[in-house]
């Protein structure tokens, strides 16, 4: 019978030294993280460069003995990834771009987008923390929102995809929702901007 | 015009980190190491 090792516990043996510790814990978040970053980018291989990127930092990170959030390790590593998405945005958008147009309009290229900034970065933290609380769910009910609000999948979709009938991946959906509202309470997340 | 109700269909199960991005994670652990000297932290990567 194979013993479930938590994260915790992985990360301490690798901490002192136990390079297959390492490995564990990309092997059991590796989906999960890698999804998460998919369903930002939609493009594999800049999930992949993100998804690499996201774990250099949780390495040196661990290694350079800043790590202090023992038991949160997955919300700790979406979150690294998560403003890693944001970098990666930042930089695609950093060049102002100007159409050719006879005249040059400044401020076509000149806007103070401050405001605009500041209430992505909070929708962002608020997108980060909820989906920290959706791994928090029944299986069940994780894939369903996944596939619903991330995938943007039919229920019909949703219903062949994990062999049950509509109105059970409806149901699943419900309670999804009802439980991710406690869990919100409970956590004392503010969801408005 | 764009359909509202179409829908992405991904195949989730093979939405994961490739072998090679996990054997570069893996080795790039192994190389890298601190060092502490003097109060001074030192990031080393052995290649």
């Amino acid at each position: 019978m194979e013993l479930h090792v938590d994260d915790a516990s992985l990360i301490r043996k690798y901490l002192k030294g136990d390079e297959r510790s390492l490995e564990s814990l990309i092997d059991r978040h590796n989906q999960r993280i890698f999804n998460f970053i998919y369903s930002k980018v939609f493009d594999r291989e800049v999930t992949e460069d993100i998804f690499q990127d996201t774990f250099i930092k949780v390495i040196r990170t661990l290694k350079l003995g800043k790590y202090n959030e023992e038991g949160k390790f997955l919300p700790w590593v979406m979150r690294i990834a998560h403003n890693l998405v944001i970098d990666y945005y930042r930089k695609s958008n950093r060049m102002p771009r100007y159409e050719g147009s006879s005249e040059f309009h400044v401020f076509s290229v000149m806007q103070d987008d401050t405001l605009n900034a500041e209430k992505q970065l909070i929708r962002d933290q608020i997108s980060s923390d909820v989906s920290g609380l959706v791994y928090k769910l029944p299986e069940e009910q994780q894939e369903v929102i996944r596939m619903r609000m991330y995938q943007n999948m039919s229920f019909k979709e949703i219903a062949e995809k994990t062999g049950v009938s509509i109105n059970t991946a409806l149901g699943r959906m419900r309670y999804a929702l009802i439980n991710l509202r406690k869990l919100i309470e409970e956590n004392q997340i503010v969801l408005t901007d | 015009m764009e359909n509202p109700n179409q829908t992405t269909h991904i195949n989730t199960d093979s939405l994961k980190a490739s072998d090679e991005a996990v054997k570069f994670l893996l080795d790039y652990s192994k190389s890298y190491s601190v060092v502490k000297s003097r109060g001074l932290v030192f990031e080393r990567n052995l290649n």
